[in-house]
């Protein structure tokens, strides 16, 4: 299909720490029929790369499959089609040591920060358990240090904390802690899931602040998913964008925000009172209803019933990538 | 820092001052909450009174126990009186001696029946939601199959064919016991699975048995224990019905096999009312008993509810 | 005229093995005819309290110890059972933060608001159909989906059905707590549209709960900040993002992700809020405050106005 033409427009050359070819991943659902198996597309076809050192922000609503990306990257959800590499070694094939260290180099934070804790362990026991797990500490001593220096560089006073558990702390201290843990065994690259969106408006920006310190200080490579495209806006280098399972958009983040093609991009960007212009505003769109389930995608372009600029073709053909400016890809028959 | 203020108008756990910055040692720290949050809870506190009287009974029963249960000591039917507290049987048997021994035989076949349910009921409910789907549909649809059959017919033929004996019915207990505990388990350790927290010891690298054992049973073990308790009363009072259908075992004295020979022995028409009673109430004080403390186990095994 | 809500010195305290906590310490405010007042604060400020408070809704251990709180002419913590019962959902609704607080999973959509017209007015079974067709179809749900039950609507519409059954009795006041927060951007754009469109159409005057100054920047004409169960800041919305005075809503209103911020440090309010058992002297914020002086650790601040409609709590603001 047209998944090849993506794999070969979304290369950006040479140095790419993932590259993630035609990636699809369907889960069985619900059905009500006895015999017919339905089938949620949740991800469905979808190439790019990150870089080195990039902070790629992967944007979409609710049920867009941006969670499952994710997932698949952190080998938590095994994809149905299409692989995903790592510095040119399919994620797929590593067993054993290998995969050991494929869980080392790669962590992810999760959206809850209720959820994302065990409730039966201290802060320490959380942040100890990889170290546990991998055997990366000598001992008991040494692993309470490199906790302690653990939460001292996340932001928290760690003589207060250590020992308590997670339902002791406000949710900003939990993601906090749940930062900590991800960086327990020197990670690499790191899947940024939602890391503010269950946090006040207030504490949003602290810890946002700290995974750019991070990133800095470790030189770490992040994926941050995001359905609020101003977190998106202030850490990524790179925005793409996601609907029903495949890419829609992708472009450098200047370049993105200061002009979108794709109408379903606008629709995101119109949605902040204070970043659209009047020409973009909201009240031109209407209710433009929400996005549908991933068991029956519309045919053609995915978007196309919702779509105030659709034309004939949209609803026929699904969209390739192409090239609109450079580094600036859009799926779609009628970019504005 | 310190915790947040309440989270929701009306929530019961709260955030607690200053950590301490000694290290306290864990283990002790969890069981003085524990004995905090039992103290504080009356109905536990009266529960836990009532359990352990009725253990510390039957454990001390050789010396508790003014008589031999099985002794024939004299007049039927005596009333009672100071030398009998709860009178005599249609043999001349102490009925006080016989609730006493019967403690003990009865909490015996309790805790044993949880015990065993415990322990299968555990295991098979983890490896059905921990493994492949085919797996977990074959035991669950074998959970089902020992869940529907009636009970309380098939208990009588295999007690039957068995023979009257204390651990036979242990055994048949336990086995039409364990589905129920095996199923509750599932359902519980699948809804930890899907935490993120559960994917969080993934990503660490953590195995699917590392996460069964260090993840999953601990948090599903506030259930588990709950259950457990609940197991041993409804173990007392099936143990109690089998025997009073007549396939107790008669060499035990358990308040089962009481109400047994009070029936057989034409107690209400002879005036022995203490001795069907007894230990009838036995059974009804120790299933409170064991509900009021079951209500607390969940504190005990759920660090959010404790307080500090 | 007569405002639609005035809570004066409202305080609501939960008694815990702990202590007692005092989640709303005293604060007064208004919300006059057809005017949307916001009340913003961080998670455990109390602000949700003092909305299941209006409406009497606190539950043990949280009592409501002073104040009053007056409601379209009557006294609301004086009225009895029976009153109580036409006060709710009549004379204020409320709109909760997760709709599956508010929907029944086994009943339809269109039956649960139909009941609840049912129970406050004397209508016929057919009315109150008709009238929750209606009101759905007003927010945007069409009749086909009306016989739906909640786990077949998704986030955004249960929303929508819960803000029809919150105006089934046109209520004259609506609470509406954090209606929003649970919602994606795109959704959570058409939610607030919604609640402008209704605002209008039926005369509303909105108490507007969230701990996000920015969707009250376009929805209230009033915003009351809070933090730790006092009022630190009111004023009009304008004056309070052009010139916030008391230095918790000066962070908040920079916390806010504009545009500018990229390439450099967000900035946000250092520390957390403080533990609402503990007894603190004096100002409440002063850990987190930039400009604390000896006078915030012994004496607490009054809500004093310093300019016209413009009210802080403030040593460094009033003592001037």
């Amino acid at each position: 299909m047209t998944s090849d033409q993506d794999v070969e427009v979304v290369k950006q050359g040479g140095n790419q720490m993932f590259e993630i070819r035609n990636l699809k991943v369907h889960f069985p659902a619900q059905s009500a029929e006895l015999f017919r198996r339905r089938i949620v597309r949740a991800v469905d076809g979808v190439s790019f790369s990150i870089g080195h050192g990039e902070v790629l922000g992967l944007v979409g609503e609710s049920g867009s499959g941006k969670t499952t990306v994710g997932r698949a990257i952190a080998r938590l959800t095994p994809p149905t089609e299409g692989s995903i590499l790592l510095e040119g070694s399919d994620i797929a094939s590593f067993r054993g040591s290998e995969l050991k260290a494929y869980r080392r180099a790669v962590q992810m934070i999760f959206q809850d920060p209720y959820e994302s804790l065990n409730p039966r362990l201290t802060v320490f026991s959380t942040i100890a358990f990889p170290m546990r797990i991998q055997g990366t500490a000598r001992d008991e001593d040494e692993m309470r240090e490199r906790c302690i220096n653990l939460l001292t560089r996340v932001g928290l006073r760690h003589a207060d904390i250590i020992d308590n558990y997670p339902h002791e702390l406000s949710g900003g201290e939990r993601q906090r802690v749940s930062i900590a843990r991800a960086l327990a065994l020197h990670p690499r690259f790191i899947i940024a899931d939602e890391p503010v969106s269950m946090l006040d408006i207030s504490i949003r920006s602290s810890v946002l602040n700290l995974l750019t310190e991070l990133k800095e200080q470790y030189g770490l490579t992040y994926l941050l998913i995001a359905h609020d495209l101003r977190v998106a806006y202030y850490m990524s280098d790179r925005i793409m964008v996601i609907y029903l399972g495949k890419i829609m958009e992708t472009a450098s983040t200047e370049n993105f925000m200061r002009h979108q093609f794709h109408p379903y991009s606008r629709l995101l960007f119109s949605a902040f009172a204070d970043l659209s212009s009047t020409e973009l505003r909201w009240e031109k769109w209407g209710t433009t209803g929400e996005i549908p389930s991933a068991i029956d995608p519309p045919r053609g372009c995915r978007f196309h019933p919702r779509c105030p600029f659709r034309v004939d073709r949209c609803d026929k053909d699904p969209p390739p990538l192409s090239e609109l400016e450079v580094g600036h890809y859009v799926a779609c028959f009628n970019p504005q | 820092m310190r915790g947040n203020g309440v989270r929701e108008p009306g929530e019961e756990t709260l955030p607690i001052g200053p950590g301490e910055a000694v290290r306290e040692d864990r283990g002790i720290r969890a069981w003085r909450e524990i004995w905090s949050a039992i103290r504080h809870d009356k109905r536990a506190l009266a529960g836990l009174c009532i359990i352990v009287s009725f253990a510390t009974i039957g454990l001390l029963a050789p010396y508790v126990s003014p008589y031999d249960p099985f002794a024939l000591l004299g007049a039927p039917y005596q009333p009672p009186s100071w030398k009998h507290i709860l009178g005599t049987d249609n043999l001349g048997r102490d009925v006080l001696s016989q609730v006493i021994w019967g403690a003990r035989v009865s909490l015996f076949v309790g805790i044993v029946v949880a015990l065993v349910v415990t322990a299968i009921g555990v295991t098979v409910g983890l490896i059905a939601a921990t493994s492949h789907s085919l797996v977990d549909e074959v035991l669950m649809r074998f959970c089902d199959i020992l869940i529907i059959i009636p009970k309380l017919p098939l208990t009588i033929f295999v007690a039957a064919m068995l023979g009257r004996g204390i651990w036979n019915i242990i055994a048949v207990l336990a086995a039409f016991g364990w589905p129920a505990m095996a199923r509750m388990v599932r359902s519980e350790a699948l809804s930890v699975k899907q935490r993120p927290y559960v994917d969080a010891a993934r990503m660490a690298g953590a195995s699917q048995l590392q996460i069964t054992f260090l993840i999953i049973l601990p948090n599903i073990l506030p259930l588990v224990m709950a259950n457990a308790i609940l197991t041993i009363i409804s173990g007392i009072m099936s143990e109690a019905s089998l025997s009073f259908l007549g396939l107790g075992d008669p060499s035990q004295m358990s308040w089962g096999t009481i109400i047994y020979f009070a029936q057989m022995g034409g107690a209400i028409y002879n005036g022995g009312w203490a001795w069907v009673t007894a230990p009838g109430l036995c059974i009804a004080l120790m299933g409170l008993g064991t509900n009021f403390f079951g209500s607390t186990v969940n504190v005990i095994a759920n660090p959010r509810l404790r307080r500090r | 005229m007569n405002p639609a809500l005035r809570v004066t010195d409202l305080r609501v305290s939960f008694f815990t093995r702990r202590g007692e906590v005092k989640a709303v310490d005293g604060i007064s405010f208004e919300v006059g005819r057809g005017e949307v007042v916001g009340l913003a604060g961080e998670s455990g400020c109390g602000k949700s309290t003092t909305a299941y408070a209006i409406l009497r809704l606190v539950k043990p251990p949280g009592r409501i110890i002073g104040g009053s709180i007056y409601c379209d002419g009557a006294e609301v913590l004086d009225l009895d059972e029976r009153e109580l019962r036409s006060f709710r959902w009549k004379k204020v609704s409320m709109i909760f933060q997760s709709a599956m607080n508010s929907l029944n999973p086994v009943h339809r959509i269109r039956d649960q608001i139909a009941e609840a017209v049912i129970v406050h007015e004397r209508v016929s079974r057919q009315e109150a159909l008709a009238r929750a067709e209606e009101l759905l179809s007003l927010v945007g749900i069409s009749r086909s989906r009306a016989t739906d039950y909640p786990h077949q609507f998704s986030g955004g519409m249960r929303q929508r059905a819960v803000i029809a059954m919150a105006l089934a009795l046109s209520p004259t006041l609506l609470i509406a707590d954090e209606p929003t927060t649970a919602l994606d951007v795109v959704v959570e754009r058409q939610v607030l549209e919604l609640l402008k469109d209704m605002k209008r159409r039926f005369d509303l005057s909105v108490l507007f709960i969230t701990h996000d100054l920015s969707t009250l920047a376009e929805f209230s004409n009033r915003i009351a900040i809070m933090y730790a169960g006092k009022l630190a800041e009111t004023a009009g919305t304008k004056q309070l993002f052009s010139n916030p005075l008391h230095p918790y809503t000066s962070g908040l209103v920079r916390s806010l992700m504009g545009l500018a911020e990229r390439g450099g440090k967000l900035w946000s309010i250092p520390g957390s809020p403080p533990d609402l058992a503990a007894e603190i002297e004096g100002c409440k914020f002063r850990d987190r405050c930039p400009v604390a002086t000896e006078v915030c650790s012994k004496q607490v601040p009054e809500l004093l106005e310093v300019e016209q409609e413009h009210y802080v709590a403030c040593h460094n603001v009033t003592d001037r």
